[in-house]
């Protein structure tokens, strides 16, 4: 089968509308064959293009601060990956303790002063290591939280999960009927004067909703955080009913 | 070191070492892009921002598994974000209509003389594309910026898949011979480049 010529199919594969099981018959064939490989490349090479004809639009400049904020406070898989390959490549005595030292010359009494040592200082760092287990703990658990109560005093809840520097903030909403049709809830958040728009979402049938909330600013900066009920597609300013607000 | 002069392939070196810098070089090379493609796909501001958000978030947790002998940089970064696009516009489960996307077509192409910051590029993609016969631009706009299967396409189109498949190679044929040629509208190194 890998020896039957795929360029048929390359147009779907490159736009990645193919089964799993005809995207790896492509592959296995790929692998062998120049031509078909060629006519994917350039396949690709028209794909790339296709892009650059949308009418081009920036960005605000609040994203590009928010993501370079957000992947610094990732954890750095790849580096600590790097040290451990390090680690692992140093050469290490393949004899037990008790062979090394009866290999060694050292009297027994300096060997037994050793080990009492190495209790000590175990027992020091299994201390440290207790501390700082308690420190990352109370760290990770350091979440701030804004709970949302319903304005018209229904079932409508809901809570604001962010970090200590309000890099990430998500909304989840309980209670919250689905949006009408044409509509959509839009999280606002304000400080003093300025209103700004967190995003939209919808909820689910069981009332149930989430939505990561992007804003200019980190979102511990702001006093007040709400939800309206807007157009589809949002408002500039908040124009709908209330559903959702943090207390004063 | 001048991160601004190293080659894409260089920056994402740097971004597996976890450099905040360069994510930063590659976001303002290519933020336009993949936003602008995400709002086409998406229309809706917040969702664009965030597939563009996404898209440079994987790059910077998935950089030291980029292979450059399987794509660009460009492409990699366009594919996650179009792939999200798509995601969205299929959880929504609203899918611009073939006519709309035609319209915004015709809307754009009409803008061709107005596109006077340099982006020689777009104008020559865009006149490739309208030199295609329009049931074959039709399908291609349906499932590259529409998100469509090609299934989905033969359902909207009320056409057999076969029909669709055939139209999508051809239109992807001539658009390869359109802008490889020599001596058409544009030159294969010219390509490479984007």
């Amino acid at each position: 089968m890998s020896n039957e010529h795929v360029i048929e199919v390359i147009p779907a594969y490159v736009l990645d509308d193919i089964s799993e099981e005809e995207r790896a018959r492509v592959q296995t064939h790929l692998a062998i064959c120049n031509l078909c490989r060629e006519e994917m490349r350039v396949f690709q090479l028209v794909l790339d293009e296709l892009p650059e004809i949308v009418p081009q639009v920036t960005p605000t400049p609040a994203l590009r601060v928010h993501l370079l904020r957000s992947v610094a406070s990732l954890p750095q898989e790849t580096v600590s990956r790097g040290r451990s390959s390090i680690r692992s490549a140093i050469p290490w005595p393949r004899l037990s303790f008790w062979q090394f030292l009866q290999g060694s010359r050292i009297p027994a009494w300096v060997g037994l002063g050793l080990i009492l040592l190495l209790a000590i200082s175990n027992l020091l760092l299994w201390q440290q290591v207790t501390g700082l287990r308690a420190e990352i703990a109370s760290a990770e658990t350091d979440m701030i939280v804004h709970p949302l109560h319903a304005v018209d005093g229904g079932l409508a809840t809901g809570l604001v999960v962010m970090d200590p520097h309000g890099i990430y903030g998500t909304i989840i909403v309980d209670a919250v009927p689905s949006s009408p049709e044409g509509q959509q809830y839009q999280v606002w958040l304000s400080r003093g004067e300025t209103i700004e728009t967190g995003g939209l979402f919808t909820t689910w049938d069981n009332g149930y909703g989430a939505k990561v909330i992007y804003a200019p600013e980190p979102l511990n900066v702001y006093e007040r955080i709400w939800v309206t009920i807007e157009p589809e597609g949002g408002s500039e300013h908040p124009t709908g009913k209330v559903v959702l607000q943090t207390l004063p | 070191m001048n991160i601004s002069s190293l080659e894409d392939e260089a920056l994402i070196s740097l971004i597996a070492r976890k450099q905040v810098e360069a994510l930063g070089e590659l976001y303002d090379r290519y933020s336009r892009l993949v936003f602008s493609l995400a709002l086409y796909m998406v229309d809706d501001q917040p969702a664009a921002e965030e597939i563009t958000q996404d898209a440079f978030t994987r790059l910077w947790v998935q950089a030291d598994s980029y292979r450059p002998e399987q794509a660009k940089v460009k492409t990699w970064l366009v594919t996650i974000a179009r792939n999200r696009a798509i995601d969205e516009l299929r959880r929504r489960k609203v899918r611009p209509t073939s006519a709309l996307l035609e319209e915004v077509w015709e809307t754009s192409s009409n803008n061709l003389e107005e596109m006077v910051d340099g982006r020689a590029q777009s104008v020559r993609v865009r006149a490739a594309l309208s030199t295609l016969p329009s049931e074959q631009r039709q399908v291609m706009v349906m499932a590259y910026f529409g998100g469509y299967s090609q299934a989905e396409i033969s359902t909207e189109l009320a056409m057999p898949l076969g029909t669709v498949k055939t139209r999508m190679r051809l239109a992807m044929q001539k658009l390869r011979q359109l802008l490889t040629s020599e001596n058409g509208t544009g030159k294969s190194n010219s390509m490479e480049k984007a």
